[in-house]
């Protein structure tokens, strides 16, 4: 069943345990799909990509389950920019609209290059998982909708080398022991954006505005005559390694500087528990902190998605939401709520109120549409 | 063409042979050998243009009825319009794809109803290609196990009143005959709401 309603949650595809879950984020799926029928998505071409919306729209009704339907046009502009910030709509005007499961592991999205994405996610590193969700969502779209493809070809693109599988598999790493230290990384890839072949990438994770730094989007893009199982294993390979080496980096950063790491992350804790004032930068740097100490075992007892959690609700994007302050002009206003909104949630995380972490007036609620 | 007009000279030379066309700015920019900023083409903008004159010779007029995209933006962009192009540009289409990997063919998953036309279409002829090769090279052994594998998939082949319509829905494009292994026009739809 298709809601028309975008309700927007503190919980996202960020959300989910899994494998690996102390490097890996979540484990990303994408299938471009396009319709036979229509035009392919072009720089002036609106009139069929609200063609394929209609379509996708009816086909969507008939998905079991509920699903969101997020309607980019519809949505109030502060409401537009949370979703679009956390990756859950993609394109500008009445391109962008998104199917959603309440989870955010299954998206069907519309507004970007292909007519149509579908992805699935997975908590931590697990590839199989969220592969089988994209594949779902295909298997159910395939029988009501026409894609173009070819025998030959496989899946067409508008892009030549993009035809085929379609696939773009992906992971969200979050590599704070690399970033800091000499161990490999391009640490330009922050501010440049891209690093590697265009087939092969490793990027900050942003939406409208960078999150935390040492947290990366690695994706790895199928080139046309490359099955599935090929594209996947070259993003295991590239996984594996990197969690590896993460790893033993933090090992070496917990030798050698144990004490200013543990010292570094209560202080941390104890910023985000009491601070009446964050900005955004600052809230990110403590919340990688807290993320690491309790990846590394120094902080005992925090829920580890709880934690994730918190980078997305600390974007501007999400205070104004959950505090309901529309003037998002300022962004100093956003300081007083966004100070609150972490308080508050990092009760969850810890499983417990953090002694003194009293709520004053100013703790924002819950936003709805 | 006067000589204040002339521009660019492309030389084409293969071994002792050579072919030069003298081209006015206006054309050096429609075939892409100049770039719309006529100050500063790029060296790869020029190599682009200079394949793109060699692959698109006469036909680069030629235009797709449905989204108008010509030869020429996909030689040089490698982009099309819409699904038609692919099967109006064949031709180009395989000789880029081939430029970067040879045995240029989807090797992915493919919608249910559409995989088992590829067993037919695509691997028999694979099968059969092999086949022929292996008889020439007189490697018997290759070539039965081969043939056993010709009529494994042969046996799968369905009826003739199901290659018009695959799916078996009303609007199905279709799955193109035997003469057409490659299977390039096979843009397949069904079911449009």
């Amino acid at each position: 069943m298709l809601i028309h309603r975008a309700l927007p949650s503190r919980q996202g595809w960020f959300s989910h345990d899994g494998k690996e879950g102390d490097v890996v984020v979540a484990t990303t799926m994408e299938l471009s799909r396009n319709l036979a029928d229509l035009p392919f998505n072009g720089k002036d071409r609106d009139g069929p990509n609200l063609e394929v919306r209609r379509r996708v729209e009816e086909a969507g009704t008939a998905l079991s389950g509920d699903y969101y339907a997020i309607d980019g046009v519809r949505l109030r502009p502060e409401l537009r920019r949370f979703f679009l910030a956390r990756g859950v709509l993609a394109g500008e005007g009445d391109r962008a609209f998104s199917i959603v499961s309440p989870g955010e592991e299954e998206m069907i999205r519309l507004g970007g290059e292909d007519h149509l994405v579908l992805q699935g996610t997975s908590g931590g590193w697990n590839p199989g998982a969220a592969q089988e969700k994209a594949s779902r969502l295909d298997r159910f779209l395939e029988e009501r909708l026409s894609f173009a493809v070819s025998l030959r070809l496989g899946y067409l693109s508008p892009r030549l080398h993009r035809a085929g599988t379609g696939l773009t598999a992906g992971a969200v790493l979050f590599l704070p022991a690399l970033h800091q230290g000499a161990q490999g990384l391009p640490r330009r890839a922050k501010e440049g954006g891209l690093q590697g072949s265009p087939r092969v990438m490793i990027r900050a994770l942003s939406g409208e505005e960078d999150l935390h730094p040492s947290l990366y989007r690695l994706t790895c893009r199928a080139s046309f005559g490359e099955s599935e199982e090929e594209t996947t294993a070259e993003l295991a390979a590239l996984v594996e390694r990197l969690v590896y080496y993460e790893r033993k980096a933090r090992d070496l950063l917990l030798r050698d500087h144990r004490q200013e790491l543990e010292d570094a992350v209560h202080r941390a804790l104890g910023v985000l528990a009491f601070a009446r004032v964050l900005s955004r930068r600052e809230a990110m740097e403590q919340i990688g902190l807290v993320r690491l100490g309790a990846v590394c075992g120094l902080i005992e007892g925090v829920v580890l998605r709880e934690v994730t959690n918190l980078f997305f609700a600390a974007c501007d994007s999400s205070v104004v939401v959950f505090s309901e302050k529309k003037n998002e002009n300022n962004r100093e206003s956003l300081d007083v709520p966004r100070a609150g909104l972490i308080r508050e949630m990092l009760k969850a995380a810890v499983g417990q109120d953090v002694p003194g972490a009293r709520e004053d007036e100013s703790a924002p609620r819950g936003g709805t549409e | 063409m006067k000589r204040r007009d002339r521009r660019y000279t492309l030389v084409r030379m293969k071994g002792k042979a050579q072919q030069q066309r003298d081209l006015s700015p206006q054309e050096a920019r429609e075939l892409g050998v100049a770039g719309s900023r006529e100050e500063c083409p790029s060296v790869a903008y020029l190599f682009e243009g200079i394949f793109a004159w060699h692959r698109c010779g006469p036909r680069t007029t030629r235009a797709c009825p449905r989204c108008g995209t010509t030869l020429r933006d996909v030689v040089l962009h490698h982009r099309v319009g819409c699904s038609g192009c692919y099967a109006l540009f064949d031709q180009a289409i395989d000789r880029i794809l081939r430029l970067h990997r040879e045995d240029a063919s989807h090797r992915g998953r493919l919608p249910q109803r559409l995989a088992r036309y590829r067993r037919i279409f695509v691997e028999r002829e694979r099968v059969l290609n092999n086949l022929s090769l292996a008889v020439e090279r007189e490697d018997f052994e290759s070539a039965a196990l081969l043939r056993d594998q010709l009529q494994e998939l042969s046996r799968d082949t369905p009826s003739s009143c199901d290659l018009s319509d695959p799916s078996g829905v009303p609007g199905s494009s279709g799955v193109r005959g035997p003469s057409d292994p490659a299977g390039l026009s096979d843009i397949t739809g069904h079911a449009d709401s």
